[in-house]
């Protein structure tokens, strides 16, 4: 076998590619493996502190109550260079208080446990300059995403497990190969960004505690919302109102009995907008909603069904007939 | 919709003929293509024909479910390319693993370049002794002892 043959040959392939390479393959190693990498020759000794990206994970599958994990963030790591920090199956009891992450611009937290919700404040009141916020739940994490105040955010996932599709899971470059968590509720909202672009929503019920007032997505572009809930169209309403230049709109239901329509849906008129609708299944209430969309959607550009239904052309036509 | 084909020429000279779709995976082609630097045939300096087959492979694979249903695929899909994913390293040694690095970067194919450096990581790093990585990446230990425990000491407060 060749990879035995080199081993024999003793041909270290790793070290002589280009620094940026390295760098690449050490950003996914959990923390103290990526700092353990400084031991293995003088090439590198310093490589781990040039990585911008810190990965604290608990491999463990009873979930150990670790009093602090403290964001180990020693003096001899240059902060100024952290853009991507992700925590994964943590506790996060304490965030020192001290610790500023000036440069941070991407989080993920990945089953982390939050006991208390002002934890996720202060989180996120040391990182002035976050534009990307990946929160990832499950049954046991309990974190509420309520009071994000974070007026640098860009964009915004909030998932559970079950929903995340391949691409998705690529392209947040994250991977969970363990634990298997039924998902369950995740409450709260956004608070205070208007900043925010990209906003995705995979879970059950996500409009359960949407506040009434206070809340605007006043640059929000792009949401995809991705439900279970029976309330998922006061919620798509209600976000639509708070969302004037909202221009992409990704749906994909899983509630086959869809809710009441309590709230109206304001005219969405941005410029050229477009609506994406997956796995549409024509059920009566969908039609309704699809249709809804369509007439209210004045200036929409463009609008696809997908549909895995054999009754697909039928329902397809029923669509086209809608008003313009 | 006819599908336009796109000739790859490896740099050992072996030619590929893939379809569009295929070949697009790759942020760096469109540029090749644009800037006419080939009219009917690109070629690739810095992929061998057997890196190159990898790449190909790699990307029908990953266009035929991108074309589904709108990536809104079933669940089992997905979880099928992901083990077609792990298979696909799995069987690979390490000497072509580093070259489809070096190629999925060249290429600018970024799930394949984070597929592979992800790889690197959890199958060769991840959770070894640092004699074990030494041992697995055939890196050679140029510090001294006094050095080595220099180096331990300072950075200590990662292993608490």
């Amino acid at each position: 076998q060749l990879e035995a043959k080199f081993r024999r040959e003793r041909i270290d392939q790793i070290s002589v590619l280009p620094v940026e390479l390295l760098l690449k393959i050490l950003s996914w190693l959990p923390i103290d493996d990526l700092v353990a990498t400084s031991f293995l020759s003088k090439r590198w000794r310093y490589l781990w502190k040039e990585v911008n990206t810190f990965r604290f994970a608990l491999f463990t599958y009873g979930f150990s109550r670790i009093e602090s994990t403290n964001l180990r963030l020693n003096p001899s790591l240059s902060r100024d260079l952290l853009e991507t920090l992700v925590l994964e199956h943590l506790a996060l009891v304490d965030v020192p208080a001290n610790v500023s992450l000036v440069c941070l611009k991407r989080l993920h937290l990945l089953y982390v446990y939050f006991p208390r919700d002002e934890s996720v404040d202060m989180l996120l009141s040391i990182c002035p300059r976050l534009e990307d916020l990946v929160v990832l739940q499950s049954s046991i994490t309990r974190a509420g995403i309520f009071n994000i105040n974070v007026p640098s955010l860009r964009s915004l996932f909030s998932l559970e497990k079950s929903f995340i599709d391949y691409s998705t899971w690529r392209s947040l470059s994250i991977d969970y190969p363990f634990l298997n968590f039924l998902p369950t509720r995740v409450e709260g909202f956004v608070i205070n960004a208007p900043s925010l672009r990209r906003f995705a929503i995979k879970d059950r019920s996500s409009s359960a505690t949407y506040p009434t007032t206070g809340t605007f997505f006043l640059s929000l572009d792009h949401l995809e919302l991705c439900s279970c809930s029976v309330e998922w169209w006061n919620l798509l309403t209600r976000i639509l109102s708070d969302a004037p230049r909202l221009r992409v709109l990704q749906l994909k239901l899983f509630q086959k009995h869809c809710a009441q329509h309590s709230d109206e849906m304001a005219p969405w008129s941005q410029p050229d907008s477009i609506l994406e609708w997956r796995q549409y299944n024509g059920t009566q209430q969908e039609g309704e909603a699809a249709k809804y969309i369509l007439e209210n959607g004045i200036c929409l550009k463009k609008a696809t069904f997908y549909s895995k239904s054999t009754k697909k052309h039928g329902m397809l036509k029923e669509l086209e007939c809608v008003a313009r | 919709m006819s599908k336009k084909n796109i000739v790859l020429k490896s740099s050992n000279g072996i030619i590929f003929e893939v379809e569009e779709a295929v070949a697009l995976q790759s942020e760096t082609i469109p540029y090749m293509i644009e800037d006419d630097c080939a009219n009917d045939t690109i070629p690739l300096a810095n992929v061998t024909g057997d890196i190159l087959a990898l790449v190909i492979e790699y990307c029908k694979k990953h266009v035929v479910v991108a074309d589904g249903d709108g990536g809104g695929s079933s669940s089992s899909s997905q979880e099928d390319l992901k083990n077609w994913d792990a298979q696909f390293m799995n069987d690979l040694d390490q000497s072509k693993i580093f070259n489809l690095l070096l190629a999925a970067d060249f290429l600018n194919i970024k799930t394949l370049f984070d597929l592979t450096c992800q790889f690197v990581a959890d199958t060769m790093i991840k959770g070894k002794s640092v004699e074990e990585v030494r041992r697995t990446l055939n890196i050679e230990k140029d510090y001294t002892s006094e050095e080595e425990a220099k180096a331990r000491q300072e950075n200590e407060w990662a292993f608490k």
